[in-house]
């Protein structure tokens, strides 16, 4: 199997996965994208690209506490794996490459 | 939200999320599902935010989640197929849009019919097997005869079923009710008045019951009398309805109520709910005793039922009947009534009845199938559709199926593969129609007057005929396309479009006949049952009833109260005539057995009666034909008849002999055995519902001195132009010198409508099938014309380029199809004629079928046909010729 690709969602669901250290699950993912890039998501939508996430060895889960809120019910929590980690740095030196290649007559970035 | 605590997600979508989702993932989700839904609700109102929660629970179905049955990982061939099946099913249902969508809809529609259908029929046979003794609960009816008059009752002498108890040892108990529908039945508490007279339907809802009642049936009581609450004299068993209406929050056991005429009663106990799958429908039941009553008087005719003990051979006890039945009750042969008696057992009366004189109106079998042959018929439309457009599907697919057996698929899996499509396809249209019976159901009972809930459908006989109906219809459309395809040569199927051969254009040909076949069926039916309920509404009933007030009132006023009553009416401005009668048409007659002049005690008549003053003739303005109206100055008139034209023509005489001819009564009460002699001859009126053929009628004079029968009725003549200001006025004097009976008027048109309401239910759920049908089978030929139209597109562009114009192609392309239709149009209307033609039959005034009506509904088809393929076709030959041709 090739080395597993990273899609743009994933990424960004990755990103945030980094961002919240350990305290990421399901539903902060999707509030923290709608909330802070006005991206609206579907809770099934996040959940999906955490197991693919997990799958491809990206992430990690484990149980965490339960809350009242939640009916008592316990959260699945995510936490980045050094495969996860690497994968971010590569989708983003990829991602950089491209860039500086853009000339800036074609978009000015000041 | 103030109430914050109290809102939990829908359960239903927790349970439907808990039962796909796999264990490990569904506490984590679970959790989310449920803040996201409380946080939802900061933003939402409540049922947005459940919305949202169940939108979730559907979205979440994936791969992930779904539990190992629906994605094993133990890899087995078989079920990679299969997966690939259904991928390719869901491939082809999302390609062909419109015929995907026609089925889909089509099959929606008849699986909703069918499954309204089922739960109305199951509640129709429910009818009273909700009582313990339900299997043994017999009622005893009678079949009697009065000369050449032979009639079926529900009502038997009282005396009928004490004898029976102590001559058969074969039977348990019995226990009698009688109503007394006509009578003005008021309840009084404290100073409350409540006129309990007529309940639903003009029904009574004040029983007389035996104590053995509340044992005979069961009924969930509340009070510390149980089933012995009847036992004492004067006690009434009330139903929570009323209680809750009578006594608000009070408790009613202990309290009196009086009933007009009767006294006081004490409730003993109280009915949570009389079922509305009964038979028996009442508010009150008055503890009664039937002894002493089997000579003529108020409870001479009652309703009997007898409990046999369990293994007792009903047949044995039946044959005894007759015996023991007319000796209890001499006095009826010796008048020469004669008695047959039978049993119907309780759980069969509500479909198979149809007695005279039911406590509450029953219903008639023949409906349940009339409703169980139209939903097969739209389900059986819905499944043509499918059959054919799966067929159309063939050529298009052909060279799938050829790659499939050249990698070497089996002709078993072929027919697999078009199983698995078919069935998704209806599974989904299940799911669709679960959803319209949901949002259409209350509807539904409002329409049919039930209280049906799904809960029915939940039974396990239900379950499976349900989903066993669902895979037959997907095996029987994917059957056909896959037997086809198995025909085809691999090699042929790959290199050229394959069309299906010429047998499948001819079942497809014999498909489309018969979809419109019933069609039109249900059109020139539904055509003339809608005709003849207005036949009925509009034919004239011998008077006007739209210009005729019924006021129902006490019988037991004194003579001098009711006059002043009636004068007082009389002085209304446009108030023409007023009438006190003991029946009125529309509402009630009583029965007369009679020996007119030149007839044997073998052979007496009976004849419907009524008895007024001496206003009748002309407060309903009836012609005389002959003789002439009873007139108050002469006493012996108090005897005397005048009789209508159908009494003269059954009792062998002419208009005009008739007069003078002397009537021997021999009816019960004070007047038996009087003779009197025929005065005069009234032209024939309806004083039933045009159900009946107008039967022999006599009107007698009330008088004071001979009071057979109380006064039932006030008639009120009015002038039409301002009914509203004369009701007012009616209502201000009955205020004035009747206060003690609360004030209820109808007119007598209503009065009559209201006996047709089940017809008219009836004839609604009819065309509204119908019109169903005829729309599921036009989608058919929509979905049909449409492939046509893709399969000749090259044909249409080249007819264009060499000058054919949009009409030309339109009539090209329908032809074939409309010969179909009118085929199909013909087998119709002899099918159609000959159901209508019995149907009609049970009507005793009906309309002829007409022919234009056959045709109408022929032209109609064609015309919709030729509209619905034009739909496809004009487009399509409007379309660029140079398009056309290069498609492919």
């Amino acid at each position: 199997m090739k080395q597993a690709i990273i899609g743009e969602f994933e990424e960004i669901v990755l990103l945030v996965v980094a961002a919240q250290d350990d305290q990421a699950y399901g539903l902060s993912v999707a509030n923290i994208i709608e909330q802070r890039i006005k991206r609206s998501v579907t809770l099934s939508s996040v959940h999906t690209a955490l197991y693919r996430l997990e799958e491809k060895g990206f992430v990690k889960s484990h149980m965490g506490e339960a809350s009242k809120k939640r009916g008592g019910r316990k959260k699945r929590h995510f936490t980045i794996t050094s495969a996860g980690k690497k994968a971010l740095v590569t989708a983003r030196e990829a991602r950089n490459e491209l860039w500086s290649m853009i000339p800036q007559t074609v978009i000015d970035l000041k | 939200m103030i109430e914050e605590d109290n809102i939990s997600p829908p359960k239903l979508a927790v349970s439907l999320f808990t039962l796909y989702c796999r264990n490990e993932l569904r506490d984590s989700i679970l959790g989310d599902l449920e803040e996201k839904f409380y946080q939802d609700l900061e933003s939402y109102s409540r049922a947005r935010s459940k919305l949202r929660y169940w939108a979730n629970v559907i979205r979440f179905i994936n791969r992930h989640t779904l539990r190992g049955t629906f994605t094993s990982n133990a890899q087995s061939n078989q079920r990679g197929m299969i997966r690939n099946y259904i991928l390719v099913a869901v491939r082809q249902i999302r390609r062909n849009r419109l015929q995907s969508g026609i089925n889909i809809f089509g099959l929606a529609i008849g699986f909703t019919c069918c499954l309204m259908i089922i739960l109305y029929i199951q509640d129709e046979l429910s009818f009273d097997d909700y009582h313990e003794k339900a299997d043994r609960i017999y009622r005893i009816s009678t079949h009697s005869k009065i000369g050449d008059n032979e009639r079926h009752w529900s009502l038997v002498p009282s005396s009928v079923a004490p004898a029976l108890l102590s001559h058969l040892p074969a039977i348990e108990m019995q226990a009698r009710i009688a109503t007394l529908s006509k009578a003005n039945q008021v309840v009084k508490y404290g100073d409350q008045l409540y006129d309990e007279s007529i309940g639903k339907g003009a029904y009574g809802r004040v029983f007389f019951a035996d104590s053995t009642f509340l044992d005979v049936f069961s009924f969930e009581l509340s009070g510390a009398h149980g089933t012995d609450a009847l036992n004492k004299p004067n006690t009434v068993v009330i139903t929570r309805s009323v209680a809750n209406k009578i006594f608000k929050d009070r408790d009613p056991i202990g309290e009196r109520l009086e009933f007009s005429n009767l006294g006081d009663y004490e409730v003993t106990a109280v009915i949570e709910k009389v079922p509305s799958n009964s038979h028996l429908q009442f508010d009150y039941l008055l503890s009664t005793d039937f002894t002493g009553s089997n000579s003529p008087g108020r409870f001479f005719w009652v309703r009997s039922y007898i409990v046999m003990s369990p293994g007792t051979d009903v047949k044995e006890v039946e044959s005894q009947l007759d015996t023991i039945g007319r000796a209890a009750q001499p006095s009826l042969t010796e008048n020469g009534i004669h008695m047959d008696y039978f049993l119907q057992s309780v759980k069969d009366i509500h479909l198979t009845s149809g007695l005279e004189y039911e406590v509450y109106p029953t219903s008639d079998i023949r409906y349940v199938y009339i409703f169980l042959a139209i939903s097969s018929f739209i389900l059986i439309i819905a499944t043509i559709n499918f059959i054919n457009l799966s067929t159309a599907q063939i050529g298009k697919r052909s060279k799938e199926v050829g790659i499939r057996k050249v990698m070497g698929a089996a002709n078993r899996q072929m027919l697999l593969q078009f199983f698995v499509q078919s069935v998704l396809v209806s599974v989904i249209a299940l799911a669709i129609a679960l959803i319209l019976i949901v949002l259409t159901i209350d509807f539904f009972n409002q329409f049919t007057d039930k209280q049906l809930t799904l809960v029915t459908l939940l039974s396990p006989t239900a379950v499976v005929t349900i989903v066993g109906v669902v895979v037959l219809i997907g095996m029987v459309a994917g059957f056909y396309p896959a037997i086809i395809m198995n025909r085809f040569s691999p090699i042929l199927a790959i290199k050229e479009n394959l069309s299906p051969g010429s047998s499948s254009q001819l079942l497809k040909k014999l498909l489309v006949i018969f979809q419109f076949c019933i069609s039109v069926i249900l059109i020139v039916s539904t055509y003339t049952i809608v005709q003849q309920l207005y036949f009925l509404r509009s034919k004239g009933l011998g008077f006007d009833p739209k210009q005729i007030v019924t006021l129902p009132i006490d019988g037991n006023l004194s003579y001098d109260r009711l006059n002043t009553l009636k004068n007082e009416m009389q002085q209304i401005s446009g108030v023409n005539q007023v009438t006190l009668s003991t029946g009125a048409p529309g509402l009630n007659m009583n029965v007369m057995v009679m020996l007119p002049e030149g007839f044997d005690q073998s052979n007496t008549q009976r004849v419907d009666g009524v008895y007024a003053d001496f206003d009748f003739l002309k407060a309903y303005s009836i012609d005389l034909l002959a003789g002439r109206d009873y007139d108050t100055s002469l006493a012996s008139d108090s005897l005397n008849f005048i009789i209508n034209k159908s009494a003269v023509e059954k009792f062998g005489w002419t208009v005009d002999e008739a007069v003078g001819k002397e009537i021997h009564y021999l009816g019960n009460g004070p007047i038996t055995g009087k003779s009197g002699y025929v005065i005069g001859v009234m032209d024939d009126f309806h004083y039933q519902t045009l159900h009946n053929v107008i039967g022999p009628l006599m009107l007698g004079i009330h008088s004071s001195n001979f009071n057979v029968i109380p006064f039932s009725h006030m008639s009120i003549k009015v002038n039409s132009t301002d009914v509203h200001e004369i009701v007012k006025g009616i209502e201000s004097i009955w205020q004035t010198l009747n206060a003690e009976t609360p004030f209820s008027y109808a007119f007598l048109n209503e009065t009559f409508y209201a006996k047709y309401d089940r017809e008219e239910r009836l004839s609604q759920i009819i065309s509204a099938f119908a019109v169903l049908a005829v729309a599921i089978a036009c989608l058919g030929l929509l979905g049909l014309a449409s492939f046509i139209v893709q399969q000749k597109t090259k044909e249409i562009g080249i007819r264009k380029v060499l000058g054919a114009t949009v009409a030309n192609i339109w009539s090209k392309l329908s032809g074939s199809l409309i010969v179909l239709i009118i085929i199909g149009n013909i087998i119709a209307w002899p099918v159609a004629y000959y159901f209508l033609d019995q149907w009609l039959e049970g009507f005793a005034y009906r309309i002829d079928i007409r022919v234009w009506i056959f045709l109408l509904a022929g032209l109609s088809s064609v015309f919709v046909a030729l509209i619905t393929i034009g739909f496809k076709t004009i487009k399509a030959s409007m379309a660029n010729p140079i398009d056309s041709i290069r498609y492919e």
